[in-house]
């Protein structure tokens, strides 16, 4: 049978159609466009022509001459301007070629009706008519080609004719722009006209594509329906003569029309003349004239039709028994109403309903029985349920009501995995139950749950799927309530699994049966194990104490099973596979016997592995810590002993008398009342255990050292001892070692106090703990007063001291010791206040598990005055060295000074001279005396003053002396600074402006030999002490000129010495290098030793680089290295840190 | 598609071509001659204006439109003789031209026919040449009132003229004539001055 779908058309509407009807449209359009363009321009080209003759006739006299250029342009060039579009409408109607070429006449056309009507503005609103016109196309590229030739003719003949376009002469480019923008604006609403003509055309294209389709759908449902109806017709006439009952239709007097087959084989069974019952008899009076035992039950059918004929009911049914030849038939007869209006009448349906009469009569029968066993399953006590196939309860008894305590409404009709009670159980209970019903399979488990009134209780739930014919038909549940045989089970299950000791139950055969889980832990296997095996099938063996194998028939289970008789206390080994050996105590007693043979015995066994080893442990412990145990029960009297109390006083165990009496004989006398009086206090209870050292008589005679500790373990009811126990140890050793310790301590003690240095000791907190003689001596304060106190108040509390931050210095440096003890330099106040120099080491000990610092501290006040003079002796040295090249450097300014101060007073006198000549000159001339002679001797003196001479001169001659004055000044302002001993604070220095002075200084002892370069970097003013660096740089430059020296000798060559200087992060480097010799290698290791020198006697004393090392990196913390190549020379470099942070200690 | 361009193409090119020939027949002038004498003899207080017109000429209407304008916007301004000749006739006086009419309706306006002595005299060839004197009979204009033969609509030309209408200017301007050529007895008998 076919499928009808109804669809929306325009859903299955093909778009090829629509796109092809699109197609069909436009083309028509177009070429109906087309046609209607070319006639519109013939009719346009007709009335210009008319338009250029009638504008032009008043004028003419009708000769040739006089025809206006205007009548022949019409008719020329709009022949011309036709003749291509009117081809193209006329062979190629609705092209794209044509539609353009039609626009681009039309557009060509308004250009020459414009020219014609002398450019008048009325004659532009052909333009846009003409636009107009070839939007009906509704293809806006046309509108676009006519745009393009408009623009271009009014841009062409705005520029070049513009009276031809604009009826001016004036050019018209403005025009031409005001008329572009008109056409675009008009484009601008054409266009859209076009593409929402295309947009509806399309829809059009659309909607009749979807008409189509849509009678095309009609007319296929119409087919589909009418081969469904013949379909139907066919299907219904199979389904009447397949139906197994007679059929027969009647009309409206009962007459039969027509039958199925099957009514013929019904009609045949009771009615053997056949011709009866056929089609053409009325069925009612066949009916009504039956007779015998079908007659009622026939009677009853023709009653029924005569009611559905005359239409009182729609249906009637009625069944009757009918004897046929070997039993009883049984059948149903329908009679319905036909549903046809124009023919009524009736259906007659014969069934032979004989095998379901027979079925239903064995069913009563079953009923019946089903009826009495479902009295035993509602009455008895278990709880029964009857699930359906789908596991769904569908009965259940009272009992199953009261064990489970649910209503009936929560249990029937639910499906049992789903039953409220279910709930409780656990997730793999609810599994299994679920794979049980799946597989149609058997199922008991028991389970525990609790009421909804809260009360416990435990079933035993069992499931058995109803197998009827092979074929499952439902479950039975049944419930049994075993809540106090599970009880019981559980407290015995519980006890078995709680003890502390592992149980093994044993068969007869040694079999275990069962066992706890700590016989699992002590026996290292879990119970799949153990369950079913012999013990010597296990992980381990058993083993006697002496190592060797233990027979399984001589397991002390299996003697009980063999004889019935319990065995207790037997220790045996368990020696495990992995080698561990543990040793258990094993209690073996007969569970279950008949006739004195064991059906079953229970092990217990506990390990005492732990406890042996303690045991063993023990007695090692106190044999190895040489004590002698005793225990001294007072009542008795009695006191016993371990054999190394007995071996400390040389006895054996056996000789020593267990009496208190003998113990007492046995204490020195001496320490027998201390010994009785500690002991006594214990008894009473004053002291928690009693303690006590005293000398024992050994059994040699000697006194031997013991030390006692024991305590009172019990005590009567009154509190009175009872037993007393503790240990003896042997502490002779100890008390040798005490008495050589005191005299070590006394030896340490004279040596401490015998140290040349002040040395104490201080706790973490700074505190004085120890004081030796010697800080007596340099501090002034005793022992007595130094220790117990802080040391900032013993040594530091000075204010002196405290401008100096030494106690800041100290502090740092105590904090940061170490057991290596670092030195440094700080100063201190003794107790009369006067401010020493000490040289500190702070060593950091371990004591007692505290910190401790042990100090040592050297008096170097005198060293350093000592250092000090010797620093400022060697810089006169240098200055004294010096000296006689600084004489040298002053006398040169100092002589051309004199020369030129004398040139300069010969020069005045000279002029004083002719000031004279002049002052008499003037005095004779205000007298009115003759001035001739004067005036001569005026010339003279001038010509011997030759004053343009002394005029040039002098100024040079002043000049010379002011610029070597000025010299001698530098060079005794760079002495001054130079030799100026400083204040011994740090300041800041400008180390550029030092190295300048040095070099001015030391000039003399280069400047024959050598050149100097200098590249002085911008570097900050350093913190550091300026009259000792400037030694060092004095002493650098010094040797470098000596080592240049050495090398040109008297070669007439010149070396260099380079001077730079430079900041490199947070230091200041100064490099001083030369070209002389460099330094041999052999020498290398020594330059900076004191008193070293290679150069001769009264040259060099061998302190320069030694001062310059002590000074650059003990007193600034800086750097003094050097780098030098035989032959080349040698550069030494200075780094000193700018702010001054000395590395060691305090400034000294 | 191919063809279409090429016909396309020359349907282009021949209408180019037919608007070049239209372009140069209509800009290109006629012989202005000596544009007549520098003073007229005729005198009556007023500027005076001449124009020659050939009446059958096509390019006669345009410069009468123009001329028309021209009194229209300077009334009594001066005064305006309109010379009509015929070449297919020895006088004017008979013929019934529309353009006569047109001419005669224009105020302050005479027509007259053109004698050879005027011809001569002022010496015209073309058809709408316009000669305008001031009061003095000072010749100021000389030239065709249109841009183009027989265009109708403003021009420079017009425009020029304005200027010495209005006595904006002093000396002599000249500009094209577009018009035919006066043909005939005129020029036949005392010899063409092209």
């Amino acid at each position: 049978m076919a499928t009808i779908t109804v669809q929306d058309p325009t859903e299955r509407v093909d778009v090829e159609r629509i796109q092809e009807l699109e197609r069909n449209q436009n083309e028509r359009h177009w070429k109906r466009q087309d046609s209607n363009l070319a006639k519109g321009l013939i009719i346009q080209w007709v009335g210009l022509m008319l338009y250029a003759i009638m504008t032009t006739v008043p004028w003419m006299d009708f000769s040739l001459a006089s025809i206006h250029p205007h009548v022949w342009a019409s008719i020329g060039l709009g022949a011309a301007i036709l003749s291509l579009p009117l081809g193209m409408a006329y062979w190629t109607p609705g092209t794209v070629a044509s539609r353009h070429t039609l626009a681009m006449g039309q557009m060509f056309f308004s250009s020459l009706l414009i020219h014609v009507m002398n450019g008048r503005i009325e004659a532009h609103f052909h333009v846009f008519g003409s636009l107009a016109f070839l939007a009906f196309y509704r293809d806006w590229k046309v509108l676009v080609t006519a745009s393009l030739i408009v623009l271009l003719d009014h841009i062409l003949r705005g520029v070049y004719w513009p009276q031809s376009i604009y009826g001016s002469s004036l050019p018209g480019i403005s025009r031409t722009l005001e008329h572009g923008l008109w056409i675009l604006f008009e484009d601008l609403f054409l266009i859209h006209a076009c593409l929402k003509g295309q947009s509806e055309m399309r829809e059009m294209a659309v909607q009749r594509a979807a008409a189509e389709s849509e009678k095309s759908l009609v007319e296929d449902r119409i087919a589909v329906r009418t081969q469904e109806l013949a379909e139907y017709g066919s299907f219904l006439k199979g389904v009447i003569e397949g139906i197994d009952a007679g059929i027969c239709i009647l009309d409206d007097k009962g007459v039969i029309v027509s039958t199925n087959s099957n009514w013929l084989n019904f009609s045949n069974s009771i009615d053997p003349e056949k011709s009866r019952i056929q089609v053409g008899i009325n069925y009612v009076e066949v009916c009504r004239q039956a007779t015998g035992k079908c007659a009622e039950g026939a009677n009853q059918i023709a009653d029924n039709i005569a009611r559905v004929l005359k239409g009182e009911t729609k249906t009637a049914v009625t069944e009757y028994s009918c004897p046929a030849k070997k039993d009883v038939r049984w059948f149903q007869v329908r009679v319905s109403k036909t549903l046809n209006p124009v023919r009524p009448g009736a259906i007659v349906v014969h069934l032979d309903v004989t095998q379901r009469m027979l079925a239903l009569m064995e069913l009563q029968e079953q009923k019946r029985q089903v009826d009495q066993l479902a009295l035993v399953a509602q009455y008895t006590i278990n709880g029964v349920m009857i699930l359906d196939s789908d596991s769904l309860v569908t009965w259940s008894n009272d009992s199953s009501f009261r064990l489970l305590g649910c209503p009936r409404n929560e249990i029937l009709g639910s499906a049992i995995v789903d039953l409220p009670f279910l709930a409780q159980a656990s997730d793999e209970f609810r599994s299994s139950l679920r794979h049980a019903i799946e597989k149609k399979e058997a199922f008991r488990r028991e389970l525990a749950l609790h009421r909804p009134d809260q009360s416990g209780v435990v079933i035993d739930m069992e499931m058995q799927p109803v197998i009827v014919r092979g074929e499952h038909v439902a479950f039975i549940v049944n419930y049994i309530e075993i809540t106090e045989q599970a009880s019981i089970r559980q407290r015995l299950s519980s006890t078995f699994a709680a003890m502390a000791e592992g149980i093994l139950v044993q068969d007869a055969q040694g079999i275990i049966i069962d066992c706890n889980p700590e016989a699992e832990a002590i026996l290292k296997s879990n119970r799949s194990q153990l369950i079913g095996h012999t013990p010597d099938q296990g992980n381990w063996v058993a083993v006697f104490e002496d190592g060797s194998l233990w027979p399984m028939e001589d397991h002390p289970a299996m003697v009980t099973i063999r004889t019935g008789m319990p065995i207790r206390d037997a220790v045996m080994g368990i020696r495990h596979r992995d080698g561990n050996l543990r040793w258990i105590s094993i209690n073996t007693q007969v569970i279950d016997s008949k006739l004195g043979e064991a059906d079953t015995v229970v092990s217990s066994f506990t390990d005492i592995t732990t406890r042996r080893d303690q045991l063993q442990r023990l007695d090692l412990t106190i044999s190895g810590a040489g004590l002698g145990v005793w225990d001294w029960n007072l009542h008795a009297g009695s006191v016993r002993f371990n054999s190394l109390f007995a071996r400390i006083l040389g006895y054996s165990t056996d000789e020593l008398v267990p009496t208190r009496k003998f113990w007492e004989s046995l204490i020195h006398p001496e320490d027998q009342t201390e010994a009785q009086q500690r002991l006594d206090a214990h008894m009473r209870g004053s002291t928690p255990d009693y303690r006590c050292e005293y000398r024992l008589r050994s059994k040699q005679g000697r006194w031997q050292w013991v030390q006692v500790c024991g305590r009172i373990v019990e005590r009567d009811v009154n509190g009175n001892p009872v037993r007393m126990a503790g240990v003896h140890v042997d502490i002779a050793k100890l008390k040798e070692m005490e008495s050589q310790l005191r005299a070590s301590e006394s030896k340490m003690r004279m040596i401490f106090d015998a140290a040349l240095d002040a040395v104490f000791s201080l706790d973490e907190k700074g505190i004085i703990t120890d004081w030796n003689l010697q800080a007596s001596n340099i501090f002034g304060y005793e022992r007595r007063e130094a220790i117990g106190k802080w040391i900032k108040d013993v040594l530091f509390a000075d204010q002196d001291i405290v401008k100096t931050h030494s106690w800041d210095c100290f502090q740092s440096e105590f904090k940061a010791s170490t057991d290596l003890g670092r030195r440094f330099e700080t100063y201190v106040a003794n107790k009369a206040g006067r401010i020493l120099t000490v040289e500190v080491a702070i060593t950091s000990i371990q004591h007692n598990g505290e910190h401790a610092f042990s100090v040592f501290m050297k008096d170097i006040t005198q060293q350093k005055q000592l250092e000090s003079q010797v620093a400022q002796t060697q810089r006169l040295e240098s200055i004294g060295q010096l000296a006689s090249g600084v004489a040298h450097e002053i006398n040169t300014p100092v002589q051309f000074v004199n020369d030129s101060v004398y040139f300069v007073r010969e020069g005045v006198q000279d002029l004083f001279r002719f000031v004279d000549q002049l002052q008499a000159l003037i005095t004779e001339c205000q007298e009115g005396k003759p001035v001739t002679d004067l005036v001569a001797d005026a010339k003279e003196a001038e010509s011997d003053a030759d004053l343009e001479y002394l005029s040039d001169q002098i100024p040079k001659a002043l000049d010379r002396s002011i610029e070597g004055l000025s010299r001698v000044a530098e060079i005794v302002r760079s002495m001054k600074e130079f030799a100026h001993q400083g204040t011994g604070q740090m300041n800041a220095v400008d180390l550029n402006h030092s190295l300048m002075s040095t070099l001015i200084v030391a000039k003399n002892e280069y400047k024959y030999v050598a050149d100097i370069e200098t590249d002085l970097g911008d570097i900050p003013e350093v913190i550091c002490l300026g009259a000792e660096m400037n030694q060092v740089f004095l002493n650098l430059v010094v040797n470098a000129a000596h080592a240049v020296a050495d090398v040109v000798q008297d070669s007439g060559r010149r070396g260099i010495i380079r001077i730079t200087t430079k900041q490199v992060e947070d230091k200041v480097e100064i490099s001083i290098s030369d070209t002389g010799g460099g330094i041999p290698e052999k020498i290398r290791d020594r330059i900076f030793e004191p008193f070293f020198t290679t150069k001769g006697v009264g040259i060099g004393s061998g302190q320069g680089l030694t001062l310059a090392h002590n000074v650059v990196v003990k007193k600034h913390g800086g750097e003094l290295k050097y780098h030098t190549e035989v032959g080349r020379g040698t550069t030494f470099y200075i780094r000193l840190p700018i702010d001054g942070s000395v590395s060691t200690a305090g400034v000294v | 598609m191919s063809r279409w361009i090429m016909a396309t193409i020359i349907w282009i090119v021949l209408q180019l071509f037919g608007f070049g020939l239209l372009l140069e027949y209509k800009r290109t002038p006629g012989s202005v001659g000596i544009g007549g004498q520098l003073c007229s003899s005729e005198t009556d207080g007023l500027p005076r204006l001449y124009l020659f017109l050939m009446p059958n000429c096509p390019c006669s209407a345009a410069s009468l439109d123009a001329l028309d304008r021209l009194i229209t916007r300077y009334p009594h301004e001066f005064t305006t003789r309109v010379v009509l000749s015929d070449h297919r006739r020895e006088t004017v006086a008979d013929w019934g031209y529309p353009l006569k009419a047109r001419a005669a309706s224009l105020p302050d306006t005479q027509v007259t026919p053109m004698s050879r002595e005027m011809a001569v005299s002022f010496g015209v060839q073309t058809s709408g040449h316009v000669l305008f004197f001031d009061r003095t009979g000072k010749l100021l204009f000389s030239g065709g009132m249109t841009d183009s033969r027989g265009h109708f609509g403003d021009s420079i030309s017009s425009q020029q003229l304005e200027v010495c209408v209005q006595g904006k200017i002093d000396r002599l301007v000249r500009t094209n004539v577009y018009g035919c050529l006066f043909e005939g007895s005129f020029y036949s008998s005392s010899g063409s001055r092209e």
